[in-house]
């Protein structure tokens, strides 16, 4: 088989090219270039690229790199910061697999010849049926089907996920007794585009025309305080916003930015059961996704997978939690699971 | 393999390797020191420079080895531009399609001032007299023109704008980088125009790692390199005595040859380009005098990423001229300076012909273009002739 692995320059793509050589398959490196500005790893990207071509060398296979910075800035950069402009938290990692990692590069491998795409991200593909469908990885920790979660029956069909069966433990001991250098590099931990010195409040703050908001007690409506930047707050926060009157903590229950208000009350005003989505954002990974009855919904990249039901509304669904849980941002993915086979992605969609 | 990228790296030629080989062990003192070795390893150095400068057509005196293009090209955009400051002069004028080397080291050069003035060339490519010209005057202390573009491979005439230099900016140095004509064109009636210009050895057939700048003897140039006397006193470090001496070779065989090569590879070259316009490719200098090895062309509605990981997957070595940090294509500065994007469009690759390219290499590269065109769904839309005109 013909793979292209995408290579990151981690070791969790590095340990996934060595497992597709082993197993025989003709095996090419491929490495995105998405952010055009500095990073965490200098201009371009240029070590993390450094560290996959060194892999690709010692695995003897060809490696190429993908300049796609300015689709990435169309698609992931930009409406980011749109995102925050108006109100929204999106999570650019699943839009940058969305359309750049599992469309646009799928796209060309297929265009290239290439039998099928390989990531090391920590998610299976299992198959249920015939069908190979989109499963958890099996490092409960590290498990990364989350930001996976949006992707099409067509995309699961080509991809190949190595490390997906392997704990990231499993995976340093293989990087190191193969002698890859990149079996002791720190995970990558946070946004891509962001770098650690300047964080999220640095990145958007540079971008954004950031206005100061009053924070407001929505219980007593008092004035509790102000934070510096209206658009970074986001539904559902507790850092950053102040304490009640008793020190008791406090949660973002509303961000307006007509008036730059932020509004709080305490946690059991926090929370909720029923979650709009958005009807145009809703994939699935083949199978339509099963109405009233119960699934598992995941609402951030690691949290707690929760139990709901999907409830049909006019035109769409609304997802009903079991048990009401932390206010969710609009522009947040969730991601749903089989109960039955809990592992399973069924599919996903955004907070409206 | 078919390799189509001689414009970046051109095999070493045979008697380079016989000439070099056996001294390798042998020829290892250092040229400045004053024992019977030295003097040996001395002697090598000393026949190479004699021997390019005769061929190049400067004197031997004039001919400064370095460690390639582009420090040649550093060192004469910024000792030039350094000394033309201290006597209260300031400016530079360069192509906008410089190689990097010289763009960005006048640009450094005269950032603080800002005083440089980038000539435009025509839609084809072409740097003209005329366009020189509009950017001259009194205060200019460097002009530099490439003689021939690396990635489009259009020739410029430099006795006609060294000549409206003379005319129009009495105090500029002349500078032109003539890596990329070295090994097809004979350069004495450009030394003999210009005050600087830089060579490189390995897209002669020589090895990686020399060049030299010629430094004509009445232009005073600023050192880049200091920390030793090596060079006649210009630049200072130990001299690579066989690299020097593989640049001796590689050009003499490249003049001995040049007639037959220019001939026989521009011949393979319109062929191809032929067949790369039947396959609906669109060449992008048309009109003017292009380098016998480059054929630069687009593909239009296909990407250059694709394109090159296409053929070299399917055993073809091409390349698109711009690279980052990261080893990923950009589009190119020298592109976008021929204004043409609409027509031009972003699926650039610039095939190199070189001395050892075949009738064979050509059939074997268009069969594979073919092929990858076929796989990437084709061109999208092609002009009549293939030419933009």
């Amino acid at each position: 088989m013909e793979v292209a692995i995408a290579m990151s320059g981690g070791v969790d793509s590095s340990v996934a090219a060595a497992l597709l050589v082993e197993a025989g398959h003709q095996v090419t490196g491929v490495t995105l270039r998405l952010w055009g500005g500095v990073s965490d790893s200098g201009c371009c990207s240029a070590s993390d690229v450094d560290d996959a071509r060194r892999v690709a060398q010692q695995l003897g296979i060809a490696h190429h790199v993908f300049n796609l910075t300015e689709e990435f800035q169309a698609a992931v950069v930009q409406p980011y910061i749109d995102g925050h402009a108006n109100g929204k938290t999106p999570n650019p990692c699943v839009e940058c697999n969305r359309t750049v990692k599992f469309e646009l590069l799928l796209e060309r491998c297929r265009r290239l010849g290439f039998d099928k795409l390989a990531t090391g991200h920590h998610a299976r593909i299992v198959e249920r049926h015939g069908v190979p469908k989109l499963a958890r990885g099996v490092d409960d920790l590290k498990d990364q089907s989350y930001v996976l979660s949006m992707l099409p029956a067509s995309t699961i069909a080509d991809l190949v996920l190595p490390v997906g069966e392997m704990n990231k433990s499993e995976v340093r001991e293989r990087a190191l007794a193969i002698g890859l250098r990149t079996a002791t590099k720190p995970d990558s931990q946070d946004v891509c585009f962001i770098r650690s010195d300047e964080g999220r409040e640095g990145f958007l703050g540079e971008r954004l025309n950031v206005r100061p908001g009053t924070v407001i007690d929505r219980a007593t409506g008092k004035e509790m305080g102000s934070v510096p930047a209206v658009q970074l707050v986001t539904i559902g926060q507790r850092r950053g916003i102040g304490a009640g009157p008793n020190g008791e903590r406090r949660y973002v229950v509303g961000v307006d930015l007509k008036r730059d208000v932020i509004e709080v009350d305490a946690l059991e005003h926090a929370l909720q059961r029923r979650l709009k989505v958005l009807p145009a954002t809703v994939t699935t990974t083949g199978d339509e996704l099963p109405m009233s009855q119960e699934i598992i919904v995941q609402v951030s990249a690691h949290g707690k997978p929760l139990r709901a039901t999907l409830e049909p509304t006019n035109g769409g669904f609304d997802v009903v939690l079991d048990v009401p849980a932390r206010l969710v941002a609009p522009g947040q993915t969730l991601a749903f699971y089989d109960v039955s086979d809990p592992d399973i992605v069924l599919g996903s969609a955004i907070v409206a | 393999m078919a390799y189509f990228d001689h414009a970046a790296a051109t095999p070493v030629r045979l008697e380079v390797l016989e000439a070099v080989a056996p001294l390798l062990t042998t020829a290892y003192a250092n040229p400045s020191a004053g024992h019977g070795q030295g003097r040996e390893a001395r002697a090598i150095l000393d026949d190479a420079r004699e021997e390019i400068a005769h061929l190049l057509g400067a004197l031997p005196g004039e001919l400064i080895f370095t460690s390639g293009g582009t420090e040649s090209d550093n060192w004469a955009v910024a000792g030039t531009l350094e000394r033309g400051r201290r006597e209260g002069r300031g400016r530079a004028v360069v192509s906008s399609i410089e190689h990097k080397a010289v763009l960005e080291a006048a640009e450094r050069a005269t950032g603080r001032s800002g005083e440089l003035s980038l000539v435009e060339p025509n839609e084809y490519g072409e740097v003209t007299a005329e366009a020189v010209a509009q950017h001259l005057g009194d205060d200019v202390a460097l002009v530099s023109i490439m003689t021939a573009n690396n990635e489009i491979g259009v020739m410029n005439d430099l006795v006609d704008i060294a000549r409206a230099v003379r005319r129009n900016a009495a105090h500029a140095v002349i500078h032109s980088d003539a890596v990329q004509s070295a090994p097809w064109c004979d350069l004495q009636e450009v030394t003999r125009a210009v005050d600087l210009l830089t060579v490189s050895s390995h897209k002669l057939g020589g090895l990686k790692g020399t060049g030299v700048l010629i430094v004509k003897e009445a232009v005073r140039l600023d050192p880049l390199v200091v920390g030793g006397a090596q060079e006649l006193g210009r630049r200072a470090g130990t001299q690579d005595c066989l690299g020097a001496m593989a640049m001796a070779v590689a050009l003499r065989c490249a003049v001995r040859d040049r007639d037959l090569d220019v001939a026989r590879v521009s011949g393979l070259r319109d062929g191809f380009l032929s067949g790369l316009v039947a396959l609906g490719a669109v060449v992008t200098a048309s009109g003017v005098r292009v380098l016998p090895g480059h054929a630069h062309v687009s593909f239009p509605g296909l990407l250059t990423d694709e394109l090159l990981v296409g053929f070299d997957r399917a055993g073809l070595a091409a390349s698109a001229g711009a690279s980052c940090a990261s080893g990923a294509t950009e589009l190119s500065h020298v592109v976008t300076a021929l204004k043409r994007e609409e027509a031009v469009g972003k699926g650039i690759v610039r095939f190199s012909l070189g001395r050892t390219t075949t009738q064979t290499d050509v059939a074997d590269a268009l069969e594979i273009i073919r092929r990858v065109l076929d796989l990437l769904g084709g061109v999208r839309s092609t002009s009549a002739t293939g030419l933009l005109d």
